[in-house]
């Protein structure tokens, strides 16, 4: 109903504006014309009167009054001219235009006007005769008023119809000004409006629209800017372009989302792989009673490249490491797995902690265009006689777990692998005795946050160490799991975590 | 080329020259009257009248081998066309002399261009009007009258009633210059028996006889007037008449010669005939020629034989076919006789008409005979030929003449 409501408005606009012109310019021009007119009935009237009363003098004078009557009766063929009397000096009417008589009104007006000082001039009188009309009764005195009077009679009714006929003029051209503007306004508030019905039509569509189906043909407002060179073709340009950009966001939105989900739907089998590259068999040497062995690795969201590993060297040495690749995702994971491979196939050429580091380094380093790092804690026990040899390669420190204490292990201060190919790691020696254990962690054990941004910490994992003290390796891995699940309670894992606890039992040697 | 071919060609070529040569010998005599409209009965009898003599002088010889071509224009009584009429006619026509107008109205508007025709010696020759202004100065000296005056009837007319003891006189006229003229005739006439006229009522010129005339009449009625003296065309004066009897006046009313006896009997008969009132009861006519049936009279039998010889028709180019001519009428006879004049005045000049004589031959007539009884003079102070009046009566549908007025004795 946009254009009804837009046209009525319109429509009682033009209404109440030409009726206002109309009653001013009718008002005005209808008094000018009487004034006019009136003015120039009355000087008419007063010059046909002087005239007939010049030229009576000699006439009357000479009593011919059928002469006066028939210079009177030209007179009364001017327009406006109602009559013409002459009255003699005795006041008798003498000569008129009557029919079919004098009416008493005239003979009246001549009984007040022989009273009147005319000084050279004219009298003029509104007279309204009873079955004739109104009347502007000029007199005008012959020889002053001895050889008698003239009356001139100037119709009104013809200055009213002329009035009228003039209104009348002018309020037809006023009426066809209007139908034209009426018909004008029509045809602008539909060209307005129209344009503005097919925008909301197709808004309403849009609403229900599809906007990931391509478009089907040419939309019904793409003429719109062209047709209407004004606001309306503004607005209908600047929804086609808000029409674009939405089909274009949700284009790019869905293709994101197939990208993002087939992402995802590749890091879950990256991390499946992942995964699948540390051993999670447990326990994993049943057959061994020298040690007990727990490891896990709780994944955060996204792949990262934490990892561990342990496995026999030789029958009496295991070998076992925790790693931490820098940075998360897919190349932290590929980093991650190169890192394992490449370690059991050093770990059992060299069986030196320091060695298998160094040798990992050297192969991490080379073809490490993208600049990644890991850093690696590597260890080997003698399961004869519990003596661990280490190499740090940038790691947390693990804890050294006993009855009398919980330490961290001494640093044999090597740097992370990956960055330089000439880097000698040391390597340490610590023995165990039954009951002593070792625990291995990333810095997702002691970086986990909770709410307020509070890190779990070293201290909190080694008073946790401590109590959890003769407690197995499941035991001890569970429990420090669900300390730092308390701890960050219902904060997102931001990191994996990754622990390994070996705890110690009897060696062939002390048994 | 022989004789026997070239003749029939010289006669050809001669016979082409002819009827010019013929023309430029007429005179041509203008004439501007009512020949449409409610007075066109005035028009055309006039003129009847006149060709009916002046076909029978053509016929016989002419004027000194001159024929008289009346050369006539419709002005339906109304004073513009008059005034156009008279310019074509000196201007174009070279009319010899004007002849015959009809009514006061237009003759009394033409009357200043005699006078700036002064150079052109242009007379106007017996109008149909008996108004003052052409009997008077300053256009007295450029019109030949030959009919008696509205004073004079008027006059007679008052001068009758009065003495019949009807002193109550009423006056119905045209307003306008005609009806002016008969009614200040009244006035005057009254005034020397210390009377004035005890009321008076107007109807405008071209009134039809189907109109109502009822205002007037009731207008009259209230100053209960002895007789009423009705100044106007026989159309108007008729409708008043009926309207007057309709309402049961039965005084007298009476009509001057320009009310045209014969047309208004004819309406007035009309009438009767419908309704069984007798409309011509009570009526007297005034005239200024003798009654066309007073075969006593030369001129009447001379008008009669001719009328009855000739049967002349109305002007073919300005009448409709529809208008009855009548056999014989007042101003039919009043036409003839205003022929007869002209062709004493032009036997008068001599051949060589030239119209700087024509005054001077004119004011030389004295007693001329017209053939009624009534010697007509002229003169350098008189330039109206006759000045008798008739009065005429009507009994049943003939025109009597008025005699004994004891009738209306009050």
């Amino acid at each position: 109903m946009t254009r009804a409501s837009l046209f009525s408005k319109t429509l009682v606009l033009i209404v109440v504006l030409f009726g206002i012109i109309a009653c001013a310019t009718s008002i005005l021009s209808g008094w000018n014309l009487y004034r006019n007119l009136t003015q120039e009935y009355q000087s008419k009237g007063v010059a046909i009167a002087k005239s007939i009363a010049d030229s009576s003098v000699e006439i009357l004078l000479n009593a011919d009054v059928s002469t006066i009557q028939s210079v009177v009766d030209q007179f009364t063929e001017i327009e406006g001219v109602s009559y013409v009397i002459v009255f003699d000096g005795q006041g008798e009417p003498v000569s008129h235009t009557f029919v079919p008589a004098v009416p008493g009104d005239v003979l009246e007006l001549q009984r007040q006007t022989r009273t009147h000082i005319f000084n050279g001039g004219s009298l003029t009188n509104n007279l309204r005769v009873e079955g004739m009309g109104d009347f502007l009764d000029i007199s005008f005195p012959i020889l002053a008023g001895v050889a008698g009077y003239v009356h001139v009679g100037m119709d009104k009714s013809l200055i009213r119809s002329r009035i009228w006929s003039a209104v009348a003029t002018q309020q037809g051209l006023m009426f066809a000004i209007f139908l034209l503007s009426v018909l004008v306004a029509y045809a602008l508030v539909n060209r307005i409006s129209q344009p503005l019905k097919q925008l909301a039509a197709h808004a309403g569509k849009l609403a229900t629209q599809d906007f990931s189906e391509p478009v089907t043909g040419p939309s019904d407002i793409d003429g719109l800017p062209k047709k209407s060179r004004d606001e309306v073709g503004e607005l209908a340009e600047s929804f086609i372009t808000m029409e674009h950009a939405l089909r274009q966001s949700v284009r790019e939105l869905k293709e994101t989302t197939a990208a993002k989900e087939r992402i995802e739907s590749e890091l879950k089998i990256a991390r499946e792989i992942q995964m699948s590259m540390v051993p999670k068999l447990f326990p994993p040497f049943p057959l061994r009673p020298e040690f007990d062995l727990y490891a896990t690795l709780v994944p955060a969201r996204e792949v990262g490249g934490d990892f561990y590993d342990f496995f026999f060297i030789d029958d009496n040495r295991l070998c076992f490491a925790i790693g931490d690749v820098s940075g998360k995702g897919v190349p932290a994971s590929l980093f991650m797995a190169v890192t394992t491979t490449l370690f059991r196939t050093t770990a059992v050429r060299v069986s030196r902690p320091d060695e298998i580091l160094f040798l990992l380094n050297r192969e991490l380093c080379r073809g490490n265009e993208s600049c990644m790092f890991v850093t690696v804690f590597c260890a080997i026990l003698d399961i004869r006689t519990g003596e661990v040899e280490y190499s740090n390669g940038g790691h947390n420190l693990p804890y050294f777990v006993s009855h009398a204490e919980t330490r961290p292990l001494r640093n044999t201060g090597g740097m992370a692998l990956g960055f330089t190919e000439d880097v000698t790691y040391r390597s340490e020696k610590i023995m165990l005795r039954a009951g002593d254990g070792l625990f291995l962690y990333t810095d997702g054990v002691t970086e986990a946050m909770d709410e307020g941004e509070n890190q779990f910490s070293e201290p909190r994992l080694e008073e946790f160490l401590q109590q959890a003290n003769g407690s197995s390796a499941t035991e001890i891995i569970r429990g420090a799991v669900d300390q730092v699940r308390r701890h960050s309670a219902g904060a997102p894992q931001s990191d994996d975590i990754t622990i390994l606890a070996l705890k110690f039992l009897l060696s062939a040697a002390q048994s | 080329m022989s004789d026997d071919r070239i003749r029939p060609i010289i006669f050809l070529i001669l016979l082409l020259f002819l009827p010019e040569r013929l023309l430029a010998e007429d005179i041509v005599i203008g004439m501007s009257a009512a020949f449409s409209g409610p007075s066109k009965g005035l028009g055309i009898e006039l003129y009847r009248g006149s060709t009916a003599y002046l076909e029978h002088v053509n016929r016989t010889g002419g004027i000194h081998g001159q024929k008289i071509i009346i050369k006539a224009y419709d002005d339906g009584y109304n004073p513009i066309p008059a005034i156009r009429n008279t310019i074509k006619l000196i201007e174009q026509d070279n009319a010899f002399l004007l002849f015959n107008y009809v009514g006061t109205p237009t003759v009394t508007r033409i009357l200043p261009l005699l006078k700036s025709y002064k150079e052109k010696f242009v007379y106007l020759f017996s109008p149909f009007t008996g108004a003052e202004p052409l009997r008077q100065p300053p256009y007295g000296e450029f019109v030949f009258n030959l009919r008696a005056s509205y004073r004079d009837e008027t006059e007679g007319l008052v001068d009758h009633f009065v003495s019949t003891g009807r002193s109550r006189i009423a006056v119905f006229y045209q307003a306008d210059a005609y009806g002016r003229s008969g009614w200040d005739g009244v006035k005057k006439a009254l005034a020397k028996f210390g009377l004035k006229m005890v009321g008076e009522a107007t109807y405008r010129r071209g009134a039809e006889y189907h109109q109502s005339f009822k205002e007037q009449v009731d207008i009259i009625r209230k100053v209960s007037p002895d007789v009423i003296i009705s100044i106007g065309a026989y159309a108007g004066c008729a409708a008043f008449i009926r309207d007057a009897r309709d309402a049961g006046m039965q005084i007298p009313i009476a009509n001057v010669s320009f009310a045209g006896s014969y047309p208004m009997a004819e309406l007035l008969l009309q009438s009767s005939r419908t309704t069984g009132h007798d409309y011509n009861k009570d009526l007297v006519n005034s005239q200024v020629v003798p009654s066309p049936q007073d075969t006593a009279l030369p001129a009447v039998r001379e008008y009669r034989q001719l009328m009855d010889k000739y049967q002349p028709l109305p002007p073919r180019e300005l009448t409709d076919v529809r208008y009855a001519p009548l056999a014989e009428s007042y101003v039919g006879f009043e036409g003839f006789l205003n022929a007869k004049l002209l062709v004493e005045v032009l036997k008068r000049m001599g051949p060589g008409l030239t119209k700087s004589r024509i005054k001077g031959i004119v004011e030389s007539i004295k007693s001329a005979d017209l053939g009624i009884d009534a010697p007509v003079t002229f003169g350098p102070h008189k330039h109206q030929g006759l000045d008798r009046v008739y009065y005429t009566t009507m009994k049943g549908d003939r025109f009597v003449p008025l005699s004994d007025w004891r009738g209306w004795e009050k």
